[in-house]
Protein backbone atom coordinates (compact mmCIF):
# COMPACT_ATOMS: atom_id res chain seq x y z
CA UNK A 1 0.00 0.00 0.00
CA UNK A 2 2.69 2.45 1.00
CA UNK A 3 4.83 1.52 -1.97
CA UNK A 4 1.85 2.14 -4.26
CA UNK A 5 1.55 5.64 -2.83
CA UNK A 6 5.22 6.34 -3.53
CA UNK A 7 5.05 4.92 -7.05
CA UNK A 8 1.96 6.93 -7.93
CA UNK A 9 3.42 10.13 -6.44
CA UNK A 10 6.76 9.74 -8.17
CA UNK A 11 5.03 9.33 -11.53
CA UNK A 12 2.53 12.07 -10.82
CA UNK A 13 5.14 14.70 -10.01
CA UNK A 14 7.06 13.96 -13.21
CA UNK A 15 4.02 14.46 -15.42
CA UNK A 16 4.71 17.98 -16.56
CA UNK A 17 8.14 19.59 -16.43
CA UNK A 18 6.64 23.01 -17.26
CA UNK A 19 4.87 23.06 -13.90
CA UNK A 20 8.15 22.34 -12.18
CA UNK A 21 9.84 25.24 -13.94
CA UNK A 22 6.96 27.62 -13.15
CA UNK A 23 7.19 26.59 -9.48
CA UNK A 24 10.93 27.16 -9.68
CA UNK A 25 10.44 30.69 -11.02
CA UNK A 26 7.96 31.40 -8.23
CA UNK A 27 10.49 30.06 -5.76
CA UNK A 28 13.12 32.37 -7.25
CA UNK A 29 10.96 35.40 -6.42
CA UNK A 30 10.08 34.19 -2.95
CA UNK A 31 12.11 37.00 -1.38
CA UNK A 32 9.06 39.16 -2.21
CA UNK A 33 7.16 37.09 0.42
CA UNK A 34 3.93 36.69 -1.57
CA UNK A 35 5.31 33.85 -3.77
CA UNK A 36 5.93 31.69 -0.68
CA UNK A 37 2.19 31.52 -0.16
CA UNK A 38 1.69 30.75 -3.83
CA UNK A 39 3.92 27.70 -3.46
CA UNK A 40 2.06 26.46 -0.37
CA UNK A 41 -1.19 27.23 -2.17
CA UNK A 42 -0.11 25.12 -5.12
CA UNK A 43 0.82 22.27 -2.81
CA UNK A 44 -2.60 22.61 -1.23
CA UNK A 45 -4.11 22.20 -4.68
CA UNK A 46 -2.08 19.05 -5.23
CA UNK A 47 -3.40 17.71 -1.91
CA UNK A 48 -6.88 18.74 -2.93
CA UNK A 49 -6.62 16.80 -6.19
CA UNK A 50 -5.19 13.80 -4.35
CA UNK A 51 -7.82 13.56 -1.60
CA UNK A 52 -10.59 13.73 -4.16
CA UNK A 53 -8.88 11.31 -6.52
CA UNK A 54 -7.93 7.68 -6.28
CA UNK A 55 -4.55 6.02 -6.16
CA UNK A 56 -3.09 5.22 -9.58
CA UNK A 57 -5.85 7.31 -11.11
CA UNK A 58 -5.27 9.68 -14.00
CA UNK A 59 -5.39 12.93 -12.08
CA UNK A 60 -3.90 15.87 -13.96
CA UNK A 61 -1.58 18.33 -12.25
CA UNK A 62 -3.49 21.39 -11.02
CA UNK A 63 -3.34 24.54 -13.17
CA UNK A 64 -1.87 27.88 -12.25
CA UNK A 65 -5.12 29.74 -12.83
CA UNK A 66 -6.84 31.87 -10.20
CA UNK A 67 -3.68 33.10 -8.49
CA UNK A 68 -5.58 34.96 -5.77
CA UNK A 69 -7.52 31.90 -4.60
CA UNK A 70 -4.21 30.02 -4.61
CA UNK A 71 -2.68 32.72 -2.41
CA UNK A 72 -5.56 32.59 0.08
CA UNK A 73 -5.29 28.80 0.21
CA UNK A 74 -1.59 29.14 0.90
CA UNK A 75 -2.24 31.52 3.77
CA UNK A 76 -4.74 29.04 5.19
CA UNK A 77 -2.22 26.21 5.04
CA UNK A 78 0.47 28.27 6.74
CA UNK A 79 -1.92 29.35 9.50
CA UNK A 80 -2.99 25.75 10.15
CA UNK A 81 0.61 24.57 10.37
CA UNK A 82 1.62 27.41 12.67
CA UNK A 83 -1.33 26.87 15.01
CA UNK A 84 -0.50 23.17 15.32
CA UNK A 85 3.14 23.96 15.97
CA UNK A 86 2.16 26.35 18.75
CA UNK A 87 1.19 23.42 20.99
CA UNK A 88 4.65 21.80 21.29
CA UNK A 89 6.16 25.26 21.51
CA UNK A 90 4.05 26.16 24.55
CA UNK A 91 4.69 22.80 26.18
CA UNK A 92 8.40 23.37 25.76
CA UNK A 93 8.13 26.86 27.25
CA UNK A 94 6.17 25.41 30.18
CA UNK A 95 8.83 22.78 30.91
CA UNK A 96 11.59 25.34 30.55
CA UNK A 97 9.83 27.62 33.03
CA UNK A 98 9.35 24.78 35.54
CA UNK A 99 12.94 23.61 35.34
CA UNK A 100 14.14 27.18 35.60
CA UNK A 101 12.48 27.57 38.99
CA UNK A 102 14.04 24.35 40.30
CA UNK A 103 17.71 23.52 40.69
CA UNK A 104 20.03 20.57 40.85
CA UNK A 105 19.41 17.16 39.30
CA UNK A 106 15.66 17.59 39.33
CA UNK A 107 15.84 20.57 36.99
CA UNK A 108 17.87 18.78 34.35
CA UNK A 109 15.72 15.67 34.68
CA UNK A 110 12.57 17.69 34.06
CA UNK A 111 14.25 19.45 31.16
CA UNK A 112 15.20 16.15 29.53
CA UNK A 113 11.69 14.79 29.99
CA UNK A 114 10.34 18.03 28.61
CA UNK A 115 12.55 17.80 25.53
CA UNK A 116 11.43 14.22 24.91
CA UNK A 117 7.77 15.12 25.28
CA UNK A 118 8.24 18.12 23.00
CA UNK A 119 9.91 15.96 20.40
CA UNK A 120 7.08 13.44 20.48
CA UNK A 121 4.57 16.27 20.31
CA UNK A 122 6.31 17.81 17.31
CA UNK A 123 5.99 14.53 15.42
CA UNK A 124 2.33 14.21 16.39
CA UNK A 125 1.70 17.86 15.52
CA UNK A 126 3.32 17.43 12.10
CA UNK A 127 1.17 14.41 11.39
CA UNK A 128 -1.97 16.05 12.71
CA UNK A 129 -1.39 19.29 10.82
CA UNK A 130 -0.84 17.49 7.52
CA UNK A 131 -3.89 15.35 8.12
CA UNK A 132 -5.77 18.48 9.18
CA UNK A 133 -4.90 20.14 5.89
CA UNK A 134 -6.05 17.04 4.02
CA UNK A 135 -9.24 17.00 6.06
CA UNK A 136 -9.77 20.68 5.27
CA UNK A 137 -9.24 20.01 1.57
CA UNK A 138 -11.63 17.07 1.71
CA UNK A 139 -14.33 19.25 3.25
CA UNK A 140 -14.07 21.86 0.49
CA UNK A 141 -11.69 24.16 2.32
CA UNK A 142 -13.72 24.76 5.46
CA UNK A 143 -11.18 26.26 7.81
CA UNK A 144 -12.62 24.91 11.08
CA UNK A 145 -12.38 21.34 9.74
CA UNK A 146 -8.59 21.55 10.03
CA UNK A 147 -8.99 21.64 13.81
CA UNK A 148 -11.64 18.95 14.28
CA UNK A 149 -9.19 16.90 16.31
CA UNK A 150 -11.71 14.13 16.93
CA UNK A 151 -12.51 13.58 13.25
CA UNK A 152 -8.85 13.78 12.26
CA UNK A 153 -7.94 11.24 14.93
CA UNK A 154 -10.57 8.89 13.63
CA UNK A 155 -9.11 9.29 10.15
CA UNK A 156 -5.62 8.50 11.42
CA UNK A 157 -6.97 5.56 13.43
CA UNK A 158 -8.54 4.21 10.27
CA UNK A 159 -5.30 4.50 8.35
CA UNK A 160 -3.30 3.24 11.30
CA UNK A 161 -0.74 5.28 13.21
CA UNK A 162 2.02 2.88 12.33
CA UNK A 163 1.31 3.19 8.61
CA UNK A 164 1.23 6.97 8.85
CA UNK A 165 4.55 7.21 10.64
CA UNK A 166 6.18 4.68 8.30
CA UNK A 167 4.95 6.65 5.30
CA UNK A 168 6.37 9.82 6.81
CA UNK A 169 9.73 8.25 7.46
CA UNK A 170 9.74 6.93 3.93
CA UNK A 171 8.95 10.38 2.58
CA UNK A 172 11.81 11.93 4.50
CA UNK A 173 14.21 9.23 3.35
CA UNK A 174 13.14 9.48 -0.32
CA UNK A 175 13.42 13.26 -0.22
CA UNK A 176 16.92 13.15 1.20
CA UNK A 177 18.05 10.38 -1.13
CA UNK A 178 16.76 12.04 -4.31
CA UNK A 179 18.27 15.44 -3.53
CA UNK A 180 21.57 13.84 -2.45
CA UNK A 181 21.77 11.65 -5.54
CA UNK A 182 21.07 14.51 -7.95
CA UNK A 183 23.63 16.76 -6.26
CA UNK A 184 26.07 13.86 -6.22
CA UNK A 185 25.70 13.22 -9.95
CA UNK A 186 26.22 16.86 -10.83
CA UNK A 187 29.18 17.02 -8.49
CA UNK A 188 30.69 13.90 -10.08
CA UNK A 189 30.28 15.29 -13.60
CA UNK A 190 31.95 18.53 -12.71
CA UNK A 191 34.69 16.80 -10.79
CA UNK A 192 35.49 14.91 -13.99
CA UNK A 193 35.42 18.18 -15.90
CA UNK A 194 37.61 19.87 -13.33
CA UNK A 195 40.18 17.11 -13.29
CA UNK A 196 40.36 16.88 -17.06
CA UNK A 197 40.55 20.68 -17.19
CA UNK A 198 43.42 20.89 -14.79
CA UNK A 199 45.19 18.11 -16.69
CA UNK A 200 44.85 20.26 -19.79
CA UNK A 201 46.19 23.22 -17.84
CA UNK A 202 43.02 25.27 -17.35
CA UNK A 203 42.15 27.00 -14.08
CA UNK A 204 39.54 24.71 -12.52
CA UNK A 205 38.02 27.20 -10.04
CA UNK A 206 35.73 28.52 -12.78
CA UNK A 207 34.44 25.03 -13.43
CA UNK A 208 33.85 24.57 -9.73
CA UNK A 209 31.79 27.80 -9.62
CA UNK A 210 29.80 26.75 -12.67
CA UNK A 211 29.11 23.39 -11.07
CA UNK A 212 27.81 25.00 -7.90
CA UNK A 213 25.63 27.34 -9.92
CA UNK A 214 24.14 24.56 -12.03
CA UNK A 215 23.62 22.49 -8.92
CA UNK A 216 21.61 25.21 -7.20
CA UNK A 217 19.65 25.95 -10.38
CA UNK A 218 18.72 22.29 -10.85
CA UNK A 219 17.77 22.04 -7.19
CA UNK A 220 15.62 25.14 -7.37
CA UNK A 221 13.91 24.56 -10.71
CA UNK A 222 13.60 20.79 -10.97
CA UNK A 223 14.31 18.84 -7.81
CA UNK A 224 12.77 21.16 -5.21
CA UNK A 225 9.40 21.57 -6.95
CA UNK A 226 9.40 17.87 -7.85
CA UNK A 227 9.91 16.84 -4.25
CA UNK A 228 7.34 19.27 -2.91
CA UNK A 229 4.68 18.00 -5.31
CA UNK A 230 5.74 14.45 -4.47
CA UNK A 231 5.33 15.05 -0.73
CA UNK A 232 1.95 16.74 -1.07
CA UNK A 233 0.64 14.04 -3.36
CA UNK A 234 1.81 11.27 -1.02
CA UNK A 235 0.16 12.84 2.00
CA UNK A 236 -3.03 13.44 0.07
CA UNK A 237 -3.08 9.82 -1.07
CA UNK A 238 -2.35 8.65 2.45
CA UNK A 239 -5.50 10.44 3.53
CA UNK A 240 -7.55 8.46 1.03
CA UNK A 241 -6.25 5.20 2.49
CA UNK A 242 -8.97 5.09 5.18
CA UNK A 243 -10.89 1.87 5.13
CA UNK B 1 -20.71 28.99 0.33
CA UNK B 2 -18.34 26.23 1.00
CA UNK B 3 -16.05 28.15 3.25
CA UNK B 4 -15.88 31.57 4.85
CA UNK B 5 -12.39 32.09 3.49
CA UNK B 6 -13.86 32.06 -0.01
CA UNK B 7 -15.23 35.47 0.91
CA UNK B 8 -11.70 36.71 1.36
CA UNK B 9 -10.48 35.43 -1.98
CA UNK B 10 -13.61 36.81 -3.61
CA UNK B 11 -12.89 40.16 -1.95
CA UNK B 12 -9.31 40.09 -3.20
CA UNK B 13 -10.48 39.51 -6.77
CA UNK B 14 -13.33 41.98 -6.71
CA UNK B 15 -11.35 45.23 -7.19
CA UNK B 16 -10.04 43.93 -10.53
CA UNK B 17 -13.55 43.85 -11.96
CA UNK B 18 -13.33 47.51 -12.91
CA UNK B 19 -9.81 48.87 -12.82
CA UNK B 20 -10.84 52.30 -14.12
CA UNK B 21 -13.01 53.02 -11.13
CA UNK B 22 -10.37 51.59 -8.85
CA UNK B 23 -7.82 53.98 -10.33
CA UNK B 24 -10.22 56.91 -9.91
CA UNK B 25 -10.47 56.03 -6.25
CA UNK B 26 -6.70 55.69 -6.26
CA UNK B 27 -6.39 59.21 -7.64
CA UNK B 28 -8.44 60.51 -4.70
CA UNK B 29 -6.21 58.59 -2.30
CA UNK B 30 -3.09 59.93 -3.97
CA UNK B 31 -4.42 63.50 -3.70
CA UNK B 32 -5.21 62.94 -0.05
CA UNK B 33 -1.77 61.50 0.59
CA UNK B 34 -0.05 64.43 -1.08
CA UNK B 35 -2.17 66.98 0.79
CA UNK B 36 -1.42 65.27 4.09
CA UNK B 37 2.21 65.20 3.16
CA UNK B 38 2.10 68.92 2.28
CA UNK B 39 0.42 69.85 5.53
CA UNK B 40 2.98 67.87 7.44
CA UNK B 41 5.83 69.61 5.65
CA UNK B 42 4.33 73.05 6.17
CA UNK B 43 3.68 72.35 9.81
CA UNK B 44 7.30 71.45 10.28
CA UNK B 45 8.37 74.64 8.55
CA UNK B 46 5.92 76.67 10.57
CA UNK B 47 7.09 75.14 13.79
CA UNK B 48 10.68 75.98 13.05
CA UNK B 49 9.69 79.59 12.56
CA UNK B 50 7.37 79.85 15.52
CA UNK B 51 9.73 78.27 17.95
CA UNK B 52 12.96 79.69 16.62
CA UNK B 53 14.83 77.56 19.06
CA UNK B 54 17.97 77.66 17.00
CA UNK B 55 17.98 80.62 14.60
CA UNK B 56 21.12 79.50 12.85
CA UNK B 57 19.90 76.03 11.94
CA UNK B 58 19.63 75.17 8.28
CA UNK B 59 15.92 74.45 8.53
CA UNK B 60 15.17 77.87 10.00
CA UNK B 61 17.30 79.67 7.42
CA UNK B 62 15.98 77.87 4.41
CA UNK B 63 12.28 77.88 5.22
CA UNK B 64 10.44 80.40 3.11
CA UNK B 65 6.99 80.10 4.61
CA UNK B 66 5.59 82.96 6.62
CA UNK B 67 3.57 82.26 9.72
CA UNK B 68 0.46 83.43 7.88
CA UNK B 69 0.62 80.06 6.16
CA UNK B 70 -1.64 78.75 8.87
CA UNK B 71 -4.53 79.76 6.61
CA UNK B 72 -3.18 77.72 3.75
CA UNK B 73 -2.82 74.80 6.10
CA UNK B 74 -6.41 75.23 7.24
CA UNK B 75 -7.58 75.39 3.62
CA UNK B 76 -5.61 72.28 2.77
CA UNK B 77 -6.99 70.50 5.79
CA UNK B 78 -10.55 71.28 4.72
CA UNK B 79 -9.91 70.09 1.16
CA UNK B 80 -8.29 66.95 2.56
CA UNK B 81 -11.28 66.32 4.81
CA UNK B 82 -13.67 66.66 1.88
CA UNK B 83 -11.61 64.20 -0.17
CA UNK B 84 -11.56 61.83 2.79
CA UNK B 85 -15.35 62.11 2.99
CA UNK B 86 -15.61 61.25 -0.72
CA UNK B 87 -13.43 58.20 -0.15
CA UNK B 88 -15.50 57.09 2.84
CA UNK B 89 -18.69 57.59 0.85
CA UNK B 90 -17.24 55.37 -1.81
CA UNK B 91 -16.39 52.72 0.76
CA UNK B 92 -19.97 52.95 2.00
CA UNK B 93 -21.13 52.24 -1.54
CA UNK B 94 -18.76 49.30 -1.80
CA UNK B 95 -20.31 47.76 1.33
CA UNK B 96 -23.77 48.37 -0.11
CA UNK B 97 -22.87 46.74 -3.41
CA UNK B 98 -21.31 43.83 -1.58
CA UNK B 99 -24.44 43.20 0.49
CA UNK B 100 -26.51 43.32 -2.69
CA UNK B 101 -23.99 40.91 -4.26
CA UNK B 102 -23.36 43.14 -7.26
CA UNK B 103 -20.21 42.33 -9.17
CA UNK B 104 -19.36 45.79 -10.55
CA UNK B 105 -17.75 48.60 -8.63
CA UNK B 106 -19.84 51.61 -7.61
CA UNK B 107 -19.40 54.80 -9.64
CA UNK B 108 -18.65 58.40 -8.69
CA UNK B 109 -21.76 59.91 -10.32
CA UNK B 110 -23.51 61.57 -7.42
CA UNK B 111 -20.91 63.56 -5.49
CA UNK B 112 -23.40 65.05 -3.06
CA UNK B 113 -24.76 61.69 -1.96
CA UNK B 114 -21.21 60.38 -1.72
CA UNK B 115 -20.45 63.25 0.66
CA UNK B 116 -23.44 62.57 2.89
CA UNK B 117 -22.67 58.84 2.95
CA UNK B 118 -19.08 59.66 3.74
CA UNK B 119 -20.23 61.82 6.63
CA UNK B 120 -22.28 58.92 8.01
CA UNK B 121 -19.32 56.55 7.65
CA UNK B 122 -17.07 59.08 9.35
CA UNK B 123 -19.45 59.64 12.25
CA UNK B 124 -19.82 55.90 12.84
CA UNK B 125 -16.04 55.39 12.82
CA UNK B 126 -15.54 58.45 15.00
CA UNK B 127 -18.04 57.45 17.65
CA UNK B 128 -16.76 53.89 17.86
CA UNK B 129 -13.17 55.02 18.22
CA UNK B 130 -13.67 57.96 20.56
CA UNK B 131 -13.88 55.90 23.78
CA UNK B 132 -10.66 53.92 23.23
CA UNK B 133 -8.86 57.10 22.20
CA UNK B 134 -10.00 58.89 25.35
CA UNK B 135 -8.89 55.95 27.48
CA UNK B 136 -5.60 55.82 25.59
CA UNK B 137 -4.91 59.52 26.12
CA UNK B 138 -5.87 59.17 29.77
CA UNK B 139 -3.46 56.24 30.00
CA UNK B 140 -0.63 58.30 28.58
CA UNK B 141 -1.42 61.14 30.96
CA UNK B 142 -1.46 58.73 33.89
CA UNK B 143 1.81 57.26 32.71
CA UNK B 144 3.47 60.66 32.73
CA UNK B 145 2.07 61.51 36.16
CA UNK B 146 2.88 58.28 37.96
CA UNK B 147 5.18 56.13 35.88
CA UNK B 148 5.08 52.37 35.70
CA UNK B 149 1.34 51.81 35.34
CA UNK B 150 0.61 50.26 31.96
CA UNK B 151 -2.80 48.80 32.74
CA UNK B 152 -4.77 51.70 31.31
CA UNK B 153 -2.89 51.51 28.01
CA UNK B 154 -3.53 47.77 27.78
CA UNK B 155 -7.18 48.43 28.58
CA UNK B 156 -7.24 51.00 25.78
CA UNK B 157 -5.81 48.46 23.36
CA UNK B 158 -8.42 45.86 24.32
CA UNK B 159 -11.19 48.43 24.01
CA UNK B 160 -9.84 49.46 20.64
CA UNK B 161 -9.93 45.88 19.37
CA UNK B 162 -13.45 45.24 20.70
CA UNK B 163 -14.80 48.50 19.29
CA UNK B 164 -13.36 47.82 15.86
CA UNK B 165 -14.72 44.28 15.87
CA UNK B 166 -18.16 45.74 16.41
CA UNK B 167 -17.52 48.61 14.02
CA UNK B 168 -17.21 46.26 11.05
CA UNK B 169 -20.70 44.91 11.64
CA UNK B 170 -22.03 48.35 12.53
CA UNK B 171 -20.86 49.86 9.25
CA UNK B 172 -22.45 47.07 7.24
CA UNK B 173 -25.64 47.32 9.27
CA UNK B 174 -25.74 51.05 8.59
CA UNK B 175 -25.05 50.63 4.87
CA UNK B 176 -27.74 48.00 4.58
CA UNK B 177 -30.50 50.08 6.14
CA UNK B 178 -29.17 53.53 5.14
CA UNK B 179 -29.84 54.83 8.65
CA UNK B 180 -27.14 56.30 10.84
CA UNK B 181 -28.91 55.21 14.02
CA UNK B 182 -28.59 51.56 12.94
CA UNK B 183 -24.84 51.85 13.37
CA UNK B 184 -25.35 52.23 17.11
CA UNK B 185 -28.04 49.63 17.57
CA UNK B 186 -25.73 47.38 19.55
CA UNK B 187 -28.37 44.78 20.33
CA UNK B 188 -29.14 44.21 16.67
CA UNK B 189 -25.46 44.14 15.74
CA UNK B 190 -24.65 41.60 18.44
CA UNK B 191 -27.65 39.51 17.40
CA UNK B 192 -26.39 39.44 13.85
CA UNK B 193 -22.91 38.42 14.93
CA UNK B 194 -24.40 35.70 17.14
CA UNK B 195 -26.41 34.56 14.15
CA UNK B 196 -23.19 34.05 12.22
CA UNK B 197 -21.44 32.60 15.27
CA UNK B 198 -18.84 34.49 17.29
CA UNK B 199 -16.04 32.07 16.50
CA UNK B 200 -16.69 32.31 12.79
CA UNK B 201 -16.93 36.07 12.96
CA UNK B 202 -13.73 36.57 14.91
CA UNK B 203 -12.02 33.93 12.76
CA UNK B 204 -12.93 35.57 9.48
CA UNK B 205 -11.94 38.99 10.80
CA UNK B 206 -8.58 37.72 11.99
CA UNK B 207 -8.03 35.85 8.75
CA UNK B 208 -8.78 38.97 6.72
CA UNK B 209 -6.37 40.89 8.88
CA UNK B 210 -3.63 38.27 8.46
CA UNK B 211 -4.04 38.32 4.68
CA UNK B 212 -3.93 42.11 4.80
CA UNK B 213 -0.79 42.09 6.93
CA UNK B 214 0.98 39.67 4.57
CA UNK B 215 0.06 41.76 1.54
CA UNK B 216 1.19 44.94 3.25
CA UNK B 217 4.55 43.49 4.25
CA UNK B 218 5.12 42.19 0.74
CA UNK B 219 4.11 45.51 -0.79
CA UNK B 220 6.37 47.45 1.54
CA UNK B 221 9.27 45.27 0.41
CA UNK B 222 8.43 46.08 -3.22
CA UNK B 223 7.99 49.76 -2.38
CA UNK B 224 11.37 49.71 -0.72
CA UNK B 225 12.92 48.50 -3.99
CA UNK B 226 11.05 51.19 -5.91
CA UNK B 227 12.26 53.79 -3.42
CA UNK B 228 15.83 52.69 -3.93
CA UNK B 229 15.42 52.87 -7.72
CA UNK B 230 13.83 56.33 -7.55
CA UNK B 231 16.45 57.47 -5.08
CA UNK B 232 19.16 56.54 -7.55
CA UNK B 233 17.44 58.57 -10.28
CA UNK B 234 16.38 61.58 -8.20
CA UNK B 235 18.47 62.82 -5.39
CA UNK B 236 15.87 64.63 -3.32
CA UNK B 237 14.14 63.14 -0.33
CA UNK B 238 10.99 65.27 -0.65
CA UNK B 239 10.40 64.34 -4.28
CA UNK B 240 10.98 60.66 -3.56
CA UNK B 241 8.53 60.75 -0.67
CA UNK B 242 5.94 62.48 -2.83
CA UNK B 243 6.36 59.88 -5.59
CA UNK B 244 6.05 57.00 -3.15
CA UNK B 245 2.99 58.60 -1.54
CA UNK B 246 1.40 58.90 -4.98
CA UNK B 247 2.14 55.30 -5.90
CA UNK B 248 0.82 54.10 -2.58
CA UNK B 249 -2.39 56.08 -2.87
CA UNK B 250 -2.98 55.28 -6.51
CA UNK B 251 -2.58 51.53 -6.40
CA UNK B 252 -2.34 50.20 -2.88
CA UNK B 253 -4.62 52.14 -0.55
CA UNK B 254 -7.47 52.07 -3.03
CA UNK B 255 -7.15 48.32 -3.57
CA UNK B 256 -6.87 47.55 0.13
CA UNK B 257 -9.82 49.73 1.11
CA UNK B 258 -12.09 48.24 -1.55
CA UNK B 259 -10.96 44.75 -0.50
CA UNK B 260 -11.70 45.36 3.17
CA UNK B 261 -15.11 46.86 2.61
CA UNK B 262 -16.06 44.13 0.19
CA UNK B 263 -15.24 41.50 2.80
CA UNK B 264 -17.16 43.40 5.50
CA UNK B 265 -20.19 43.50 3.26
CA UNK B 266 -19.90 39.80 2.42
CA UNK B 267 -19.61 38.84 6.09
CA UNK B 268 -22.72 40.84 6.82
CA UNK B 269 -24.52 39.17 3.93
CA UNK B 270 -23.64 35.78 5.40
CA UNK B 271 -24.78 36.92 8.84
CA UNK B 272 -28.27 37.97 7.82
CA UNK B 273 -28.88 34.82 5.82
Amino acid sequence: MILDIYKDSLEYSAKDWKTLVILGVICLFSFLLLPIFLITGYNYRVINTAVHGIINGRDPLPDFDDIIAMFVDGVKVVIVQMLYMLVPFFIFILFAAISNSLNGVLASAIMIIGCLITFALIIVACLMSQMGICHMAYNEGTFSKAFEIKEIREVIDDIGWFNCIITYLGLIIITIVISAVVSGIILAIFTVFGISGSVLGVDSSGIFLLGTLINSLVTMFIVGPYLSIFNSRSIGLLYTMQI
Amino acid sequence: MASMTDLVSEGLKYPFNDTKKLLSLGALFALLNIITFGIFEMLIDLLTIVEETSPNSIAANSSTFASSDIYIIALFAIIGFIIALLIMGYQYDVIKFSIAKKNDLPGFGDVLSLLTKGLKYFIACFVYNIIPVIVFVAGIELLSVQNGDYYVSVLALILFIICNFLLIMALANMADTDKLTKAFDLREIINKIANLGWVTYIGITLFTFIVYAIIMVAISVILMFITILVAIAINQAMVILAIIATIQGLFISSYISVFFNRVYGSVYREAIK
